[in-house]
């Protein structure tokens, strides 16, 4: 009975970390990113639309260069980041295209992001900071991009 | 660091709602108010005017009809953009097709394809002059808003007004407005005082608007493509009278 309480109470992501491995993890992570920019570039094929057309492929290239390799102090801040600017991007062209495809596949790169064996204490200031600083570029590139781009 | 010891000694359940719950707020406000941007509607309806002929042109002892009809078959081939009418294929979501329940944005006619070649205004004996009554070019709006094509106030053989654009292209939004300003110059105290004809239809292509009967078309001089939510001029054309 004890042993169980002990466990409810631990978190969530800690008792995943412990049945799923890193490598699966992080190569969940790197997949949902390497998908989403396949499909970002689908869509940027799909649509005649100029603003569309640029935002998918800046999203692309953000998301191919997410996945180089970086020092692990860096990489814990940006992968996570490149994760929520998934799921945002797909928020933002839900009815564009297959760009609904980018929600789930942000959500489950997120994920997988969150359950990778990092710095446990700090992993909800990184999920926080990652959404807040992924919506906050995602508006401001549109913002850029109606500037600079008609349509 | 200070923000990251308090969250640290936030319990788990806390944390996690807290990053699921910003993360599904602030998503669903990209999706409302920015996803609109990204959305583009295809509509390519009829000429009023060049229906009219051609129905004209249908009738055994139509004269000038009847010249009319063959130059209504040529413009009858379809735009390439007419085999294309929704991109982001979502017809319930678009601001364009949410005007389909709105009275005063009712399409005129949406079976023939365009003609470039409508006839200009000619008086008739009886009653006010049929044909194009007033016409301008589209200009962009505020920044990062932009609109082309040709605006033309137009009556219609059986008297109807009615508002069209042609090769028409406009920067998609939230909440955009077709208005009919009595002001020369687009402005948000113009757009809020015109005449609003009904949700923008189609972000592209030749689209049709409705003018509510008893209208006087001599007292507009503008049309402004308004977002109403944010107050935001997308676009504007001046109109100027045929002679």
């Amino acid at each position: 009975m004890t042993e169980q309480l002990q466990l409810l109470s631990r978190n969530p992501l800690e008792r995943t970390r412990d049945v799923v491995t890193s490598g699966v993890a992080r190569a969940a992570s790197l997949t949902g990113r390497v998908a989403a920019a396949a499909i970002a570039i689908s869509v940027a094929f799909d649509q005649s639309y100029d603003r569309t057309q640029v935002f998918t492929v800046a999203l692309a290239v953000v998301l191919l260069a997410s996945l180089v390799p970086i020092p692990e102090r860096v990489g814990a801040w940006t992968s996570p980041f490149a994760c929520a600017l998934v799921l945002f991007a797909g928020a933002m062209l839900f009815n564009v295209g297959a760009g609904w495809a980018l929600v789930p596949l942000g959500a489950a790169a997120g994920a997988a992001e969150a359950v990778t064996p990092r710095t446990p204490s700090r992993v909800f200031v990184r999920a926080i900071a990652a959404v807040v600083v992924g919506c906050g570029v995602t508006v401001a590139a549109v913002a850029v991009i109606a500037l600079l781009v008609e349509g | 660091m200070v923000l990251g010891r308090m969250i640290s000694k936030v319990p788990w359940y806390v944390s996690t709602v807290a990053v699921l719950a910003t993360a599904a707020v602030l998503a669903l406000l990209v999706n409302v108010l920015i996803g609109p941007y990204f959305e583009r509607v295809y509509l390519n309806e009829a000429d009023p005017l060049a229906a009219s002929a051609l129905e004209k042109g249908a009738e055994p002892s139509g004269g000038a009809g009847g010249q009319a009809a063959p130059g209504g078959a040529q413009s009858g081939e379809p735009r390439p953009d007419a085999t294309r009418t929704q991109e982001s294929g979502v017809a319930a979501t678009t601001p364009a097709t949410k005007a389909a329940g709105n009275p005063t944005a009712q399409p005129t006619a949406t079976t023939a394809p365009a003609s470039p070649a409508a006839p200009t205004a000619t008086p008739t004996a009886a009653g006010p002059k049929v044909g194009v009554l007033a016409q301008g070019q589209f200009r962009d709006g505020e920044p990062g808003h932009n609109g082309k094509g040709v605006a033309k106030l137009l009556r219609d053989a059986s008297g109807a007004l009615v508002l069209r654009f042609e090769n028409f292209s406009v920067t998609n939004g939230p909440d955009i407005f077709v208005i009919l300003s009595t002001e020369r110059d687009a402005s948000n105290a113009a757009a809020s005082a015109g005449l609003d004809l009904g949700r923008v239809r189609a972000t592209d292509g030749n689209v049709n608007y409705a003018v509510p009967a008893g209208t006087d078309p001599s007292k507009y001089r503008s049309v402004i493509i308004w977002c109403r939510s944010f107050k935001v001029v997308f676009a504007s054309a001046s109109l100027e009278a045929t002679p």
